[in-house]
C-alpha cells in the first residue's frame, strides 16, 4: 500500500495521548483496529497528516458490567464482545457481535473505532442507536457523556471535537424482560450489510412493551433510529400483528439507495422482513423474563 | 536384505508438498521480496474516465522534484511493439504501454513516473495533471455493436471485431424436435484476483536485460520480450521465483510490463511496479464476459437432436496476447452425443477492460449453456436432471469422440470418458434420493431446498509436446528443470514424485527448479492444466533417459546385464540377488569416465516430448442450497464433486485444486462479478464490493474421484487445475433454479433475483423425481 506520507506517533499513556490530540487537533487521526482507516488510507481516500496509533496504551481492552450498564473501552475489539460472557448482558450487542465483518476482522477493528467512523454500512452504529447507548469523550481538559443519537451527525461524520477522544462506550443492559436482536442479510462472511435491522424491547410486568428499540443499517446515509417504529410498539401488547406494523413503519421510513447489493425496493423488502423478524426474537427473548 | 527387489514409487501417493516450510516460514521469495540496490519504482498516471480524449499532459509539477527519476509521456513510447501482432485488416488494433491520445477505458494507462520509492512514485503521479475531453462511453455489448466504434481506424467499421460461424443451420431448423426451447445465459465478467498481484522487476545489464516476473510461461515472456525489444534470446533472460496464483491472468504480458522494461531503459537502473489490488481490478483481463443464447431441440425422450449456441463476447477495448480464442464454441456439446450443433460467435469491442484468460477459459461458459440446455430439456420433459443426462451422454465406447459437430464444426477429438459411471458414483455419494425425499419434506415445511447437477468435460493439454531437463549432481542429489511453472499448484513436490519414482530416490533427493529461461528448456509454461499431462510427462521421462544410463553403468560397475538392473531405494541391485551398488557409486562413475564402451560419462538428460494430442477430463458435481424464503438469500449447504482427471500423482494436491477450483466456480455462481456503471466507472474496484469466496463462506466438499485414463501421455495422467472451477458454476447455479421451481436465473445470483423469482414463481413442482 502507498499511503500518503504522514506522522507516525505512538503514545505510551493515556495522557500522553490526549496530549497530542490538544496540540495537534484536526489533523491527527486515531489508529484502533485500522480496519477502515488503513484501505481508505491506502487508497488515499483518506490523508492523515498525522497518525496517531493507540493501541499501546494501556488499561483500554475491558468489558465491564457495573449496575445494569455494559462499558467497553476504547481497544474492545469485535472478537472481545464475541466472546465475553459479561456481553451477554445485552442481547443486542451479543446477537450483533458475530455479524460484524469477517474473524480477521473481528480481531483487530473496536467497537468504538467503528462508531467514531459512522460509516452508515457499519453495524454497531445501529446496535448503540436501538439500545440507547452513550460514549464517553475524553480530551485533556475534559469528559463529557454524549447520547449516541447526539454522537452520530452523518455519515463519516460524528460530533466528536478534534481534541477528544472516544474512551468508553455504554450499554443498558437488558433487564430479565429484555431482549434483542440483530438481522443483517450479507452476501457473504464479511461483506458489508445489504440491511442491517437492530431491535431491542424491554416489556412491563404485564408484558406491554415498555421501552423499544429500532435502527437500521445500509438503508439510509446515516445509521438510522426509527421513533416512529419505536412509538408504535411503546405501551402495546407484543404481537405478530404489531411488529409487522412497526416493520412497515420502518420499511417506509428508510430511503436505500441502489447499488451492487440491490435496488432500493429489495432494501426496504428486506428492512420489512428483517425488522419483524427481529422483533420476533427479541420477544422470545424478553418474555423468557415475565412471571 | 530382501533379495526381492520391491519398487517403491511415489506416484499416486499424497506426499506432503515440500515447498510448504518456506512458503509459510516467509523465506520462499516472490518478485516483490527482490529489491537490488539502486531500484526505482514505477507508478502510473491512469485515465478516470472510461472513454476520453487526451487534449493535454502537464507534468510540470513533478518535472523537477526531487528523488523522481523519469516522467514517461505517451509520445516515448509510441514506437514500442507489443502482442498482439497489430493487423488494422483484420480488426486487431495496435497496443501501446501508454494510451496514444485517446483512452478507451477506466484504468487506461496515461503517464509513468519513475521514483526512489513506490510511495514518491505514487505522489508524483497524484501531481501530473491530464486534461481530459469524455466521449459517449460504450459499455453493454448489445448496445455496443450499434454504438459508434471505439477503434474508427480499424476495417469493420464498427465495434464487432469478428462474427465467425459454423455448422449446419439447415439441417438444424430441419430437425423434427417436438420439443424446441431457447434461452439465455449470462457470463458476467470476473476478476482473476491470485493472492499475490502481478510485479515486475526489470534491469538492463551490460549483458542484455533481465526481467523478474510472476509470470505463467516465462520461457514465452523471454521470447515476446527480445522480439519486441530487437535483442538475440541469447541476451534477454526473464526469471519467474514463487508465484503466489495466477487463474490465467499472468500467462500474457501487458502495458505495464513493457513500461517497466522502458522505465528500466530510458532511467539505466533496475525498476520494479507492484501492482495494487485496485489496478488489479481495473486492468487485468477479465475472464467470461460472454452472453449465450441457445435454441435446443429435443424428442419427447428428452434426446437432444440438435443446439445452436449464438454468443457475444465483450471484448473490452483491445485485445490482450490472443486475438481470438474458439474454445467455448469448441467445447459446446459438453459431455453429450448431439447430432447437430452450430454456433455463431461475435467477438465486439466496449469501453472495459481486454478480455483475458481466467481459470477454465472457455470451457466454464460452454459448461454453464450446456448444462441450463439439460436443466431446460429436463424440465420440459418431465424427466428427471439426470435422467436427461444418463440419454444424451456420449457412449463410453465412443471415444476417440468428434465433440461439438464433429471436426467440420472445429469440435475436439475427446480421448477417453465414462461419464454415467462418474454420474452413479456421485449420485450414490451424495444419496440423491434421500435428498429429493428431503427436498420434498422441508418444502412441507416451509422451506426452499434446492438440487443442482452439473456434468462437465474439459480440454487440457495445450501445445502437445513439454520439455524438461535433468541434472545429476556428483553427490547424487537431482534437480529437474521443467518449463511448465509453479504458482502454488505443489510442482516442486508432484515432479520430484515423478522422478525420484524412475531413479528410486527419495522424493527429498530430487530438487525441482522452474521459471529461469536461462535454465529451464523451452516451453509454454502452465496454463490450460497443462502441467502435468506435458510437464510431468517430460520430467518423468528424462528421468527415464537417466534410469537407463544409469542402469548401464550400474551393470557395468556390477558385471551383469543392464537388463537386470533395478534402481530402488537409492540403490541398483541386480534383480533376484543383494548384489548392488548405491546410487552415489552409480553417480560417482559416471561423473569420473568409468562407464562401459559406447556409453558416455555424465547422466544428464534433457527431453522434448511429444504428446498424443489433448486430453478431456471430466466430472459430476451437485450442489444443495437452502433460499431464504422471504428475502431471497441463498445459502450453499453442501457440494459434492465427483471428478475424473485420470491418473493422480498426488491426490492431495489434485484435491487442492478441486477445493480451489470449487470455491471460484461457486464464487461466479453467487458471489463474483464486474460491475461497471451508467458511465462506465468500475462500480467493483476493490474487495469491498468486489467479492471473492473465503473458506469461511463454503461449507465443507464431498470429494470422490472415478479414473479413466489418456492415451496421450506416458503418466496417463489428464488436468485437474481448471476442473473445479467448471462444474461448479452450473451446479450451484442449477440448484438455485430447482429450488425457484425451474426458474431462469443468471449468474451471480444474487439475493435480490431469487426474491423476484420467487415473487414471480408459483411453487407447484412437487417431487421432481416423479417426472
Amino acid at each position: 500500500m502507498y499511503p500518503a506520507k504522514f506522522d507516525y506517533l505512538a503514545p505510551e499513556t493515556l495522557e500522553e495521548a490526549l496530549s497530542i490530540l490538544h496540540e495537534r487537533g484536526d489533523e491527527v487521526k486515531i489508529l484502533a483496529g485500522g480496519q477502515s482507516l488503513i484501505p481508505m488510507m491506502k487508497l488515499r481516500f483518506a490523508s492523515p497528516p498525522t497518525l496517531m496509533d493507540i493501541n499501546r496504551l494501556p488499561g483500554l481492552s475491558r468489558i465491564n458490567r457495573t449496575n445494569g450498564t455494559l462499558e467497553f473501552d476504547a481497544l474492545v475489539r469485535h472478537n472481545d464482545v464475541v466472546k465475553s460472557d459479561a456481553a451477554k448482558a445485552n442481547h443486542t450487542v451479543s446477537r450483533a457481535a458475530p455479524w460484524v465483518a469477517d474473524p480477521i476482522v473481528r480481531n483487530l477493528g473496536t467497537v468504538a473505532g467503528s462508531l467514531a467512523h459512522h460509516d452508515p454500512e457499519g453495524d454497531w452504529a445501529s446496535v448503540m442507536l436501538a439500545t440507547g447507548a452513550e460514549l464517553v469523550l475524553t480530551s485533556s481538559d475534559s469528559q463529557r457523556t454524549v447520547k449516541i443519537d447526539d454522537f452520530l451527525v452523518d455519515m463519516f461524520t460524528t460530533n466528536c471535537l478534534p481534541n477528544e477522544m472516544v474512551t468508553k462506550v455504554r450499554v443498558p443492559a437488558h433487564s430479565s424482560r429484555g431482549g434483542g436482536d440483530y438481522q443483517k442479510l450479507e452476501r457473504k462472511v464479511g461483506d458489508y450489510a445489504t440491511v442491517g435491522v437492530a431491535t431491542s424491547l424491554e416489556l412491563d410486568e404485564g408484558g406491554r412493551v415498555a421501552k423499544a428499540g429500532i435502527a437500521l443499517t445500509s438503508v439510509f446515509h446515516h445509521n438510522l433510529k426509527v421513533p416512529e417504529a419505536e412509538a408504535a410498539l411503546e405501551g402495546e401488547r407484543p404481537s405478530d400483528e404489531l411488529f409487522a406494523e412497526a416493520a412497515n413503519i420502518a420499511s417506509q421510513v428508510c430511503d436505500p439507495a441502489s447499488d451492487v447489493r440491490g435496488s432500493a425496493e429489495y432494501k426496504r423488502h428486506v428492512v420489512d422482513v428483517f425488522t419483524r423478524r427481529g422483533l420476533a426474537k427479541s420477544y422470545e427473548t424478553a418474555k423468557g423474563g415475565l412471571t | 536384505m530382501n533379495t526381492e527387489a520391491t519398487i517403491p514409487s511415489f506416484i499416486g501417493a499424497p506426499v506432503q508438498r515440500r515447498e510448504d516450510p518456506s512458503l509459510i516460514t516467509g523465506t520462499a521469495r516472490y518478485v516483490d521480496d527482490l529489491t537490488p540496490t539502486g531500484t526505482l519504482h514505477l507508478a502510473i498516471v491512469r485515465s478516470p474516465f472510461a472513454h476520453a480524449d487526451i487534449i493535454d499532459i502537464d507534468t510540470s509539477a513533478v518535472d523537477d522534484m526531487h528523488g523522481v527519476w523519469a516522467v514517461i509521456t505517451p509520445d516515448e513510447v509510441a514506437d514500442v511493439q507489443m502482442p498482439p501482432t497489430p493487423r488494422p485488416d483484420r480488426n486487431v488494433p495496435r497496443r501501446f504501454p501508454l494510451v496514444q491520445g485517446r483512452a478507451l477505458m477506466p484504468g487506461d494507462p496515461v503517464v509513468a513516473v519513475v521514483a526512489e520509492s513506490p510511495s514518491l512514485a505514487r505522489d508524483a503521479a497524484d501531481l501530473i495533471f491530464v486534461d481530459y475531453e469524455p466521449l459517449e462511453v460504450v459499455g453493454d455489448v448489445e448496445d455496443a455493436m450499434e454504438a459508434p466504434p471505439i477503434h474508427p481506424d480499424l476495417s469493420s467499421g464498427s465495434n464487432v471485431a469478428y462474427d465467425r460461424s459454423k455448422g449446419d443451420r439447415q439441417a438444424f431448423d430441419a430437425l423434427e424436435g417436438p420439443i424446441r426451447l431457447n434461452g439465455l445465459v449470462d457470463h458476467p465478467r470476473v476478476v482473476p484476483a491470485p493472492m499475490e498481484n502481478r510485479v515486475i522487476l526489470a534491469e538492463w545489464k551490460e549483458s542484455g536485460l533481465t526481467v523478474h516476473m510472476n509470470s505463467q510461461a516465462p520461457q514465452l515472456m523471454h521470447e515476446q520480450f527480445a522480439s519486441d525489444f530487437g535483442l538475440p534470446q541469447s541476451e534477454v533472460r526473464v526469471i519467474t521465483p514463487y508465484v503466489g496464483g495466477a487463474f490465467g491472468c499472468k500467462f500474457d504480458p501487458a502495458e505495464e510490463e513493457y513500461l517497466t522494461i522502458v522505465a528500466a531503459r530510458i532511467t539505466g537502473r533496475p525498476v520494479k511496479w507492484a501492482e495494487t489490488r485496485r489496478e488489479h481490478l481495473l486492468t487485468i483481463g477479465h475472464g467470461r464476459a460472454q452472453l449465450h443464447r441457445y435454441e435446443v431441440v429435443a424428442d419427447t425422450g428428452g434426446r437432444i437432436q440438435g443446439l445452436w449456441v449464438d454468443s457475444l463476447i465483450d471484448l473490452g477495448c483491445r485485445h490482450r496476447y490472443l486475438s481470438y480464442m474458439e474454445i467455448t464454441p469448441r467445447m459446446g456439446t459438453g459431455n453429450y452425443d448431439i447430432g447437430v450443433y452450430g454456433w455463431r460467435m461475435r467477438g465486439v469491442w466496449t469501453n472495459r477492460a481486454p478480455r483475458g484468460i481466467y481459470r477454465g477459459a472457455g470451457r466454464p461458459e460452454a459448461t454453464l449453456t450446456v448444462e441450463r440446455v439439460m436443466e431446460a430439456v429436463a424440465a420440459a420433459t418431465g424427466l428427471d436432471p439426470t435422467e436427461v443426462r444418463r440419454r444424451n451422454f456420449i457412449d463410453p465406447d465412443a471415444f476417440p469422440y468428434h465433440s461439438s459437430g464433429g471436426a467440420e464444426a472445429g469440435g475436439y477429438k475427446y480421448d477417453t470418458g465414462e461419464y454415467e459411471k462418474a454420474l452413479d458414483k456421485l449420485l450414490e455419494e451424495c444419496d440423491y434420493e434421500g435428498l429429493r425425499q428431503e427436498q420434498a419434506e422441508a418444502r412441507d415445511m416451509g422451506r426452499i431446498l434446492g438440487i443442482g447437477l452439473a456434468a462437465y468435460v474439459e480440454v487440457c493439454g495445450f501445445e502437445d509436446w513439454g520439455a524438461a531437463r535433468i541434472q545429476v549432481h556428483a553427490d547424487g542429489s537431482v534437480t529437474v528443470y521443467v518449463e511448465t511453472l509453479d504458482q502454488g499448484q505443489g510442482h516442486r513436490t508432484s515432479f520430484a514424485q515423478l522422478v525420484a519414482s524412475v531413479l528410486g530416490l527419495d522424493v527429498s533427493q530430487v530438487k525441482v527448479e522452474n521459471g529461469d529461461s536461462a535454465a529451464t528448456p523451452y516451453g509454454w509454461g502452465t496454463s490450460g492444466s497443462r502441467s502435468i499431462a506435458q510437464g510431468g510427462s517430460a520430467s518423468h521421462a528424462a528421468a527415464e533417459k537417466v534410469g537407463v544410463k544409469a542402469k548401464k553403468i550400474a551393470a557395468h560397475l556390477l558385471e551383469a546385464s543392464d537388463a537386470d538392473i533395478v534402481l530402488a531405494d537409492g540403490k541398483a541391485s541386480v534383480t533376484g540377488t543383494d548384489v548392488s551398488v548405491t546410487w552415489e557409486e552409480v553417480v560417482s562413475a559416471a561423473l569420473t569416465g568409468n562407464v562401459p564402451e559406447g556409453v558416455t560419462p555424465g547422466l544428464d538428460e534433457e527431453i522434448h516430448l511429444k504428446s498424443g494430442g489433448l486430453n478431456f477430463p471430466f466430472g459430476m458435481h451437485l450442489a444443495v442450497v437452502e433460499i431464504d424464503p422471504e428475502s431471497g438469500s441463498p445459502k450453499l449447504d453442501r457440494m459434492w464433486a465427483v471428478d475424473d482427471a485420470g491418473n493422480i500423482i498426488n491426490p492431495m494436491l489434485a484435491d487442492g485444486q478441486r477445493h480451489g477450483g470449487l470455491a471460484q466456480g461457486i464464487g461466479q455462481a453467487m458471489w463474483e462479478e464486474v460491475v461497471y456503471d451508467d458511465d462506465g466507472n468500475l462500480a467493483t474496484s476493490s474487495f469491498m464490493d468486489y467479492l471473492i469466496p473465503t473458506a469461511v463462506t463454503l461449507p465443507s466438499f464431498g470429494l470422490d474421484s472415478t479414473v479413466t485414463t489418456t492415451p496421450t501421455n506416458p503418466l496417463g495422467a489428464k488436468g485437474i487445475g481448471e476442473a473445479g472451477a467448471i462444474g461448479s458454476t452450473p451446479a450451484v447455479l442449477n440448484a438455485i433454479s430447482d429450488a425457484l421451481g425451474g426458474a431462469e436465473v443468471q449468474v451471480p445470483v444474487k439475493p435480490e433475483q431469487i426474491w423476484r423469482a420467487l415473487q414471480a414463481a408459483d411453487l407447484r413442482r412437487g417431487d421432481p423425481t416423479d417426472g
